[in-house]
């Protein structure tokens, strides 16, 4: 037993390196700027289904509503740029006040259980997302666009998008290796044993709603950070595009294709969902869309469901089991 | 067993762990370099190409694909008449990119278009919120965008150097409604004194409720009330109750397709009956609408950038339309004929670009077509637009573009021009009938 | 027109909407009570019925009303099928996995819909459907109080099968105990997939009425299915009462929101109302 978890652990930073190796080396390799985006998606999905996983997979609170962090970090690096900060500070702002929004809605949430927990997150993201829809301070329904500064490193603003996929592997490895120490260290081992059970932990004199609050807050701030790199990438936002349900949606789903127990899963699972999406519709959105719309959604679906039918426990669960399979 | 020194200390466990994950990375990495081998783009010298961006997926795909067809029929007759002269008769070719309704998406899009695709120009992207990203990934690319059917102010306001719009923006058309209302009070006289505003919350929306606080408050109308509501909503009573108890003079809308039905459907319900429904094109102008509404679109006044009847008045027009009907089965629309005539302005930009460069050396031909469009100058009667032709400003927005004034006609169940004179095939009909007196 | 009518006309309004709501919210219950999945595809199973009556109406010259037990028995079988060889495949997969199956074949139905009928708007025009009422100035639209009469029956039906036939005791010893009702000799696979036919088919019910005065387009059940789901948390799924009363509240609430605020903004009122009362009763208001 004691063997089998450390190949787990193993697989797991193993993934996370070479995942890291595979960023930095292939737009090198292959300098196309629409296998760039696809790889850019992929970084900034790795980055919020790894911190969605902290809740879902690690704590058991499952969450439908992480676009609500997603858009804050969006939001506040897009207003803190058009007021001259440095997204470089920017970027971790928007996670901190993500965070500091997860804080408090931790409060009320955490009451609650299961499926009500899950059912009351996408009320927070829809709700959110109505009030930013209606709050003119932030541009309202007309969203805000990013300020046009001149091209540097400064401002993360350039011609070639090569570079944008270098600052997003570099947050991405912040954020990642933070987060891998803390599910690797003691915080992680309480999160998963309330996750088993809630009594279980209570007896050995932990609070369980501190460290789900603790959960929360660290699943924010990096879903925030990677909303913020949304921002920087695609310089518009607006609630529609930052709020919507389809990105919490989204930011799960990759997680639990990769699977939600592994850390790594998240990582593996953006690496495979991400550029079939980009290349679907692409390829079949872009020359057939005109006669057969939502082609490429259908295909995506299906892909979805004979994962989901083959390999419930995500592409992760596949990886241990062959190997438990050996093993034993 | 051979015995290799080197996996010594090693155990079989981390070699075989080592040997599985070489094999997942050869098994993501190829799968990715496949997916490119297989994504290839193609590029003969015999074509230009051009990139049109439009919404072909999600909730805006039935505008996109006839906006789509507009695009399209155009660069048929451009090939069909011998494609672009100054380069040899090279055809212009459509690269069509998805931007699925999503800001983000449609950025990824144009950089796939101009990157990948080497096209020369892009077009799009219908909503005012993608047309702002691909626009902004033009300017970082240095390619020419052309918009054509994107109206929100705020687009030309940029200070872009790349960015073109021929159609006019929601600011002129709120200031036109102002003036037709205007119209109306004097041919009535002092019939229209206020006016309320339901609108659609998104961008869009929110502009054209904004210009039109300003314009219609200029002229010297009262805006009794003013609504927003969720596009795609599935009822508007309340919505309706509240401006029926305001009691407008004239009411004026903004909603898209699914709104305009349903707005007309439960104002004959809840039996609202302003003088006159003055709307803001999109829903109200789609064919969709036109097909679905029936009598109760009767005596609707839409602005417009083009109408069926124009034939009449605009040279050529009735000969386009009849093409295109024959082809996709559908009159064109506001939003079509924009998409059609964005193409043919691209087209006399190409001509010009032809004379100076060659698309081989793609860097410099978009700087020269970027130029082209600049000092372009077409005059009245070219296009099949009441405009008064093309003509761009230093921002980027075309100057002599213009909107009309339609109204659906209960004889015909089909809009007739309505305003301005010069191109009016009807008179208005106003007051409109309460919908108790009505027949049908 | 007084205030006090437009106040009255609101709150009827709201009523006569989340009584159809309330249809759509009691199938998503029926589903995730018994079945205990989050069935992200239920409004597309009210799209594939609302197609269903709109081809019968253009084709066949049906009404849309009479063939609202045609729709039911499509959706019913398809709901079944999916069960049988879906769900009932992963009931052991965690919750999670489960989620991401009814997703995925949302993304199916809808997408297949866009690829075989295009994202166009239809409507069907009947000779009721912009007929009104007029009660003491209050206007009722006739195809909505019809729609209402047939919730409130298809309600009384679903709540006779479920307390006084053999299955629909099964079904409410499933969702209370599985283990004891497996024990029982309870056919637990068939029992599930007949509460996701019937679940799905009453969405498909509530598909029907929306084709005589709403619209028909494949993105059509987005908004009713967020909308369910706010009404199974705000009235719980220990009976069927409880999310139908949960759905005419949101129904009303969302009138009057639309009345006293900005109307964009009347959703936000429901979910603060929604979050209010999940905080207060965490499974729901009427729930024991």
């Amino acid at each position: 037993m004691f063997k089998i978890e450390n190949i787990k652990r193993d697989i797991d930073l193993m993934i996370i390196l070479l995942t890291i190796l595979l960023l930095l080396i292939m737009p090198l390799v292959y300098n196309n700027y629409f296998f760039l985006n696809a790889l850019f998606l992929a970084s900034l999905y790795m980055i919020s289904s790894t911190a969605w996983n902290i809740m879902g997979g690690f704590t058991g609170l499952i969450s439908f509503g992480h676009a609500a962090f997603f858009g804050i970090g969006a939001y506040t690096l897009a207003l803190s740029y058009n007021n001259g900060l440095s997204p470089w500070i920017g970027i971790w702002l928007g996670g901190a006040i993500a965070s500091l929004f997860a804080l408090i809605i931790s409060f009320p949430l955490l009451r609650l259980r299961g499926h009500w927990f899950a059912l009351a997150t996408i009320a927070v993201g829809e709700a959110l997302k109505l009030f930013f829809n209606n709050w003119d301070y932030v541009g309202a329904a007309r969203g805000v666009e990013l300020a046009r500064k001149e091209y540097s490193f400064a401002w993360i603003y350039f011609i070639e998008s090569i570079y944008y996929n270098y600052v997003a592997v570099l947050i991405l490895v912040i954020s990642i290796f933070i987060m891998f120490l803390i599910i690797r260290g003691r915080i992680g081992y309480y999160l998963q044993s309330i996750r088993e059970s809630e009594e279980t932990t209570m007896t050995i004199g932990l609070n369980p709603f501190k460290y789900k609050m603790i959960a929360m807050v660290l699943s924010g701030f990096f879903t925030g950070v990677a909303g913020a790199l949304y921002a920087i990438r695609y310089r518009y936002i607006d609630p529609f595009s930052v709020m919507d349900l389809f990105i919490s949606v989204q930011i799960c789903l990759i997680a639990i294709v990769g699977g939600v127990y592994s850390f790594a899963g998240p990582l593996l699972g953006a690496l495979i969902v991400t550029p079939i999406a980009e290349y679907t519709r692409a390829l079949i959105g872009g020359a057939y869309g005109a006669r057969f719309f939502g082609l490429h959604l259908l295909i995506y679906g299906v892909i979805l469901l004979i994962l989901s039918l083959y390999a419930p426990g995500g592409l992760m669960d596949v990886l241990k089991r062959f190997l438990r399979g050996r093993y034993r | 067993m051979v015995n290799i020194n080197i996996l010594r200390g090693i155990s079989r466990t981390t070699l075989l762990i080592s040997l599985i994950i070489i094999i997942v990375v050869a098994a993501v990495g190829g799968y990715l370099l496949a997916m490119n081998i297989l994504y290839k783009p193609t590029y003969k010298v015999s074509e230009v190409k051009v990139g049109i961006i439009q919404p072909l997926s999600g909730s805006m795909s039935t505008i996109g694909k006839y906006n789509l067809w507009g695009a399209q029929f155009a660069v048929e007759e451009i090939n069909s008449r011998g494609g672009i002269k100054s380069l040899g008769g090279a055809n212009i070719t459509l690269v069509i990119g998805d931007s699925a309704g999503d800001p983000s998406t449609a950025a990824r899009e144009a950089e796939r278009l101009i990157s990948v695709e080497n096209v020369v120009a892009v077009i799009g992207a219908y909503a005012s919120s993608n047309t702002k990203t691909v626009s902004d990934v033009c300017e970082r690319l240095a390619t020419p965008c052309l918009n054509g059917d994107s109206t929100s102010p705020d687009l030309t306001r940029r200070g872009l150097q790349w960015f073109f719009r021929t159609t006019a923006d929601d600011d002129l058309f709120s200031k036109q409604h102002a003036e037709f209302l205007k119209y109306l009070n004097t041919t009535y006289p002092g019939s229209i004194k206020t006016v309320a505003i339901l609108y659609e919350d998104s961008e869009w929306g929110s502009a054209t409720a904004e210009a039109w606080k300003k314009y219609m408050t200029e002229a010297g109308f009262k805006i009794v009330e003013s609504i927003s509501f969720r596009s795609g909503t599935p009822t508007l009573d309340s919505e309706i109750t509240r401006l029926k108890a305001a009691n407008p003079d004239v009411l004026l809308v903004a909603g898209y397709l699914t709104d305009a039905i349903l707005i007309q459907k439960t104002m004959k319900k809840l039996d609202f009956n302003p003088k006159a429904v003055l709307a803001q094109d999109a829903g109200y102008i789609n064919p969709a609408y036109i097909e679905e509404v029936g009598p109760l679109g009767y005596y609707v006044f839409s602005r417009e950038v083009f109408n069926w009847d124009l034939f009449e008045k605009v040279p050529g027009l009735k000969d386009v339309n009849d093409r295109f009907k024959a082809k996709y089965g559908i009159d064109m629309d506001g939003s079509i004929v924009r998409n059609y005539v964005a193409v043919w302005v691209l087209y006399y930009a190409l001509e010009e670009a032809g004379k100076k460069a060659s698309p081989t050396d793609l860097k410099t031909f978009r700087a020269v077509l970027r130029d082209s469009l600049r000092n372009i100058d077409i005059g009245r009667g070219v296009l099949p637009v009441p405009w008064d032709g093309v003509k761009f400003d230093e921002t980027g927005q075309n100057i002599r573009a213009k909107g009309i004034i339609v109204q659906m006609m209960p004889d015909d169940g089909k809009y007739h021009t309505v305003w301005p004179p010069e191109y009016a095939t009807r008179t208005p009909l106003f007051p409109m009938p309460k919908w108790s007196e009505r027949s049908s | 027109m007084s205030s006090e009518i437009i106040f009255a006309q609101a709150i009827v309004d709201g009523l006569l909407m989340g009584s159809l709501y309330a249809l759509i919210a009691i199938g998503l219950a029926m589903i995730w009570g018994i079945v205990e999945i989050i069935n992200f595809a239920h409004g597309e199973f009210l799209m594939i019925a609302s197609f269903l009556s709109y081809f019968l109406f253009i084709y066949l010259g049906i009404d849309p009303l009479i063939s609202i037990p045609l729709a039911f028995l499509t959706t019913f079988g398809l709901g079944y099928l999916v069960q049988k060889g879906i769900i009932n495949r992963i009931l052991e997969a965690p919750f999670l996995t489960q989620i991401f199956a009814t997703f995925a074949l949302l993304l199916i139905i809808r997408n297949g819909f866009f690829v075989a009928f295009g994202p166009d708007i239809r409507s069907v025009t009947t000779w009721y459907s912009e007929a009104t009422i007029d009660l003491y100035g209050i206007k009722m639209s006739i195809v909505k109080l019809f729609a209402t009469t047939i919730v409130i029956i298809a309600t009384i039906l679903l709540h006779l099968f479920l307390t006084r036939t053999y299955l629909g005791t099964a079904m409410r010893a499933l969702s209370q105990d599985k283990t004891a009702a497996q024990l029982m000799g309870i056919d637990i696979k068939k029992v599930y997939a007949i509460a996701f036919g019937l679940g799905a088919g009453l969405a498909g019910i509530g598909g029907a009425l929306l084709t005589s005065f709403y619209y028909v387009f494949p993105e059509m059940g987005v908004p009713f299915t967020l909308i369910a789901f706010i009404s199974v948390v705000l009235g719980g799924f220990g009976n069927i009462l409880g999310p139908a009363i949960g759905a005419v509240i949101i129904g009303v609430l969302q009138s009057i929101g639309a009345l006293i605020m900005t109307p964009s903004m009347k959703d936000i009122l429901v979910y603060i109302v929604f979050l209010a009362i999940l905080l207060i009763k965490p499974t729901g208001i009427f729930s024991r």
